[in-house]
């Protein structure tokens, strides 16, 4: 496990083992080099992710059920309208990231919504969309970036792609915990989450 | 949760992200990269579709699956023959040039005011083709 500066000393990512299987298993390899696997932090793996329209295609064409959901529903997107738009979305939100790397706070919000469903979303209580990083605070203006998601449910804990990000925030915690980052207590507290 | 910074920062890598080449890259190649990712997910949607394979994509062009996956990827700056070749593998169009009504009534126009010199006037070869040029330079 390493920890890769994104826009030190604000914002870090997490380089995930080779053998991590969580992270890259036989459907994400492909879309990688050799020599970066196990090798690229989680900021850089997404944004590649997030911008290849072999991947994106793939991921909403297993998951196109999912896009039955109301939240997507009445969007009423095709598979191909929603790679175009999800690769139009990493581009802003590379460019905001970019624009605040210094004031990475203001991009961050708790991750209190485990449970909150897309339905609030469209109620214009927030911008949210589907792209998020999640991310342990360390402090004001400092976020460890432990993944990402294209988030396809109310709950996290209801597709898979969400459940891997809730157990790598779980294998952080424990490596932090283990190299004497921190203590563990509170550590909900101090999940967050960023999208645009 | 109170966090000890000093034994955070000595586990970070002085190995910077490769984040930054690959954004700049990203914005620098914008324009050809939307295209690119527009044509890829077409080729993909169609192949899906068809029940092709990368393999008899590649075959049917004569080219290795390796260059069909780098295009599907996106990471491919095609060239036009590239992209007719695609077309005619799979009898499908990606790009079309699209001329707007203001356009279309110059090349009228232009082919009317041809036509009608070169019936009224006798003319070299060497002017027509000129002038075709620079018919084509303007619409381009």
């Amino acid at each position: 496990m390493k920890i890769s500066p994104i826009f030190a000393p604000h914002l870090y990512a997490i380089v995930y083992p080779k053998d991590y299987d969580t992270v890259w298993n036989e459907d994400i390899c492909p879309f990688f080099e050799d020599d970066e696997i196990g090798q690229i932090d989680e900021y850089e793996r997404y944004f590649d992710l997030w911008s290849n329209p072999l991947f994106l295609e793939n991921f909403f064409d297993n998951n196109k059920d999912y896009l039955l959901l109301p939240y997507w529903k009445k969007m009423n997107i095709s598979i191909e309208e929603v790679a175009k738009r999800t690769n139009d979305k990493a581009q802003v939100f590379e460019k905001e990231l970019i624009e605040n790397q210094t004031n990475i706070e203001s991009l961050f919000r708790p991750l209190d919504d485990r449970t909150l469903n897309f339905n609030e979303l469209s109620k214009g209580k927030s911008k949210k969309d589907w792209l998020r990083f999640y991310a342990i605070k360390l402090e004001n203006n400092k976020f460890l970036i432990t993944g990402g998601a294209i988030k396809l449910t109310h709950k996290m804990e209801d597709h898979q792609t969400t459940r891997d990000e809730l157990i790598k925030l779980e294998k952080i915690k424990n490596f932090l915990t283990e190299h004497g980052v921190i203590d563990g207590d509170s550590f909900n507290d101090a999940l967050y989450e960023m999208t645009i | 949760m109170k966090a000890n910074i000093d034994k955070f920062e000595a586990l970070v890598s002085p190995v910077q992200s490769g984040w930054q080449a690959k954004a700049e890259e990203r914005i620098q190649n914008k324009v050809w990269k939307d295209k690119a990712f527009d044509i890829a997910l077409r080729v993909i949607r169609h192949i899906r579709a068809n029940k092709i394979s990368q393999v008899r994509l590649a075959d049917e062009m004569g080219v290795t699956p390796q260059y069909i996956n780098k295009i599907l990827q996106g990471k491919e700056n095609m060239t036009l023959e590239t992209i007719c070749r695609i077309e005619s593998a799979l009898g499908i169009s990606l790009i079309e040039v699209v001329y707007s009504q203001t356009e279309a009534y110059e090349v009228e126009t232009s082919k009317s005011s041809l036509s009608d010199t070169l019936s009224t006037k006798s003319i070299s070869k060497e002017s027509v083709d000129l002038y075709s040029i620079g018919y084509e330079q303007r619409v381009a």
